[in-house]
């Protein structure tokens, strides 16, 4: 194969010119400068919004708890949502749509979480896929944590929506909804985890996107796009396995060669209920570190309660050299599980006209 | 003491333009997406500034770059986020159909391999240096090469490349 079109393709790639002003304009200050970091994406959806909405600033009457926390991220910001102030409470756990923005055919939301009686919201609070956002339109719609005041124990989410058909959304109906909450999570990184123990699996299997539903295993992702003949080859789990962390529910169900690179498979039965996660890599005796060159994500009884989650790591390993690594590993769960019937409905504002 | 001051910015601003480029090809090259290798562009050279490393060679301070640029597409590789997030349609678009072509194979390849294509068949370096400011063995990257190679040719098969 000519590599000359590979060159080609990479001298057209050059960074945006305001990316490399801003690095610029850092240059020359004495000891580095120790609060430059990275715009955050909470803060950079914020100027997304601004950048959208350039209206005079809407006439609102502002209470104090509703933009308590908005002025105090950007007061330029606060002046471009409406306050909604719908709420509701269960399990002592205190919902609150604080504000929303309408620009046409998207919609941006701030909500709040707040534990009346204890610390089960904290700053890992996650609600993990158990929220949804019913809308009268077809349309698509993230969430994401924006804030987390530890004052109050507040955290705020910043839920947007896009309706697909290019419709004005002003005056809509909308309920946010969800029913669980992960907080208290347990992070370790890099964790020693010891010598690479001697393959055991014997058999493997091949997974398919295209797996029938009354197949025992479904394969939800691969780590890269698109994948062959829409299906890989994983190891077949051992019933029994190797503990690998009881605190982090997890155990390694396979390890063994498949086309030369070493297969090193972990299992769980908290991804669902705790977002159990593992990720794996490789250590050298001389420090150097081989990350995985692949990653697969399957699950056995996928929809039933027995469920058990697999994560295949594929390192790209000599035979011959595997006792000169040592298995390491970043590991996360979350410590407790809240569940409640948090549903709140409310109509959207008019959205605002862009000024001339 | 002011024209030290000047001078240590005029340094730093000629490094970030000099490497510019090079950086932020070899972080498209791992992530294939235009706002991953954003934010992996500004992470290295924010550490640039903040550490301010001091270097015996141009070709030092060029290795150094590369192999933060690698650390640091690895971190955001790793991260948290990355394995929560649904790939996006994120690149950048090629004019030349051929071009668009090998986009597509590169994106199917592991970032560990696009990682060794790109330090061998663009930046030039032997399979030794790559080993070097990749932290991998010299027998990994052959590997890594070989099997890339192979998958990219087989994906690639009916593309009239030159």
């Amino acid at each position: 194969m000519n590599w000359k079109v590979y060159t080609d393709m990479n001298e057209k790639i050059q960074p945006d010119e305001a990316l490399v002003e801003k690095l610029l304009s850092r240059a020359g200050k004495a000891g580095g400068n120790k609060s430059a970091r990275r715009i955050p994406k909470a803060a950079a959806i914020v100027a997304a919004v601004l950048a959208i909405s350039l209206a005079a600033p809407a006439a609102l009457a502002a209470s104090p708890t509703t933009y308590q926390w908005m002025y105090g991220l950007s007061p330029q910001m606060a002046q471009f949502f409406v306050p909604v102030n719908e709420s509701c409470e269960d399990n002592g756990i205190r919902m609150e749509i604080l504000s929303a923005h309408v620009d046409g055919n998207t919609v941006k939301l701030y909500i709040s979480l707040r534990d009346l009686t204890g610390d089960r919201v904290d700053e890992t609070i996650d609600l993990f896929d158990s929220y949804a956002i019913y809308t009268p339109f077809d349309s698509s719609g993230t969430c994401s944590l924006a804030e987390y005041d530890r004052e109050t124990g507040t955290a705020v989410f910043l839920v947007s929506l896009t309706e697909n058909s290019g419709r004005d959304l002003s005056g809509k109906k909308v309920t946010f909804a969800a029913n669980s909450l992960l907080s208290h999570k347990a992070y370790q990184s890099d964790v020693r985890i010891g010598a690479i123990p001697e393959p055991f699996s014997h058999e493997t299997m091949v997974l398919s996107f295209d797996t029938l539903p009354h197949s025992d295993y479904t394969l939800f992702s691969v780590s890269e796009y698109p994948v062959a003949n829409r299906s890989v080859t994983v190891l077949t789990p051992s019933g029994s396995g190797l503990a690998l962390s009881e605190q982090y529910a997890c155990s390694i169900t396979g390890i063994g060669w498949i086309d030369g690179q070493l297969h090193i498979q972990i299992a769980t039965d908290q991804r669902l209920n705790r977002d159990a996660q593992v990720w794996l890599r490789l250590r050298a005796t001389n420090g150097d570190i081989a990350e995985p060159v692949k990653k697969y994500s399957f699950a056995q009884d996928a929809s039933g309660e027995g469920r058990i989650d697999y994560e295949e790591y594929i390192f790209d390993i000599p035979q011959d050299e595997i006792s000169d690594y040592t298995l390491y590993g970043d590991f996360s769960i979350a410590g407790l599980r809240t569940e409640g019937n948090w549903r709140v409905t409310f109509r959207l504002p008019e959205a605002q006209s862009s000024s001339s | 003491m002011e024209r030290q001051k000047n001078r240590a910015q005029l340094d730093e601003e000629d490094t970030i333009r000099r490497y510019a480029d090079m950086v932020y090809r070899l972080a498209y090259a791992q992530t294939r997406s235009k706002s991953d290798a954003d934010d992996v562009f500004q992470e290295v050279f924010l550490r640039y500034l903040q550490k301010k490393p001091h270097f015996d060679s141009e070709e030092h301070q060029k290795a150094w770059l590369l192999r933060v640029t690698v650390n640091c597409s690895k971190k955001h590789w790793s991260s948290w986020w990355f394995r929560h997030a649904v790939p996006l349609e994120d690149t950048i678009p090629f004019q030349e159909p051929l071009e668009n072509d090998l986009d597509e194979a590169l994106k199917t390849l592991s970032p560990a391999y696009r990682t060794v294509i790109h330090l061998f068949y663009y930046e030039g370096y032997s399979t030794a240096e790559i080993a070097q400011i990749t932290s991998s063995r010299e027998s990994t990257v052959r590997t890594r090469l070989t099997r890339a190679r192979r998958q990219l040719a087989e994906i690639l098969k009916g593309a009239d490349l030159p």
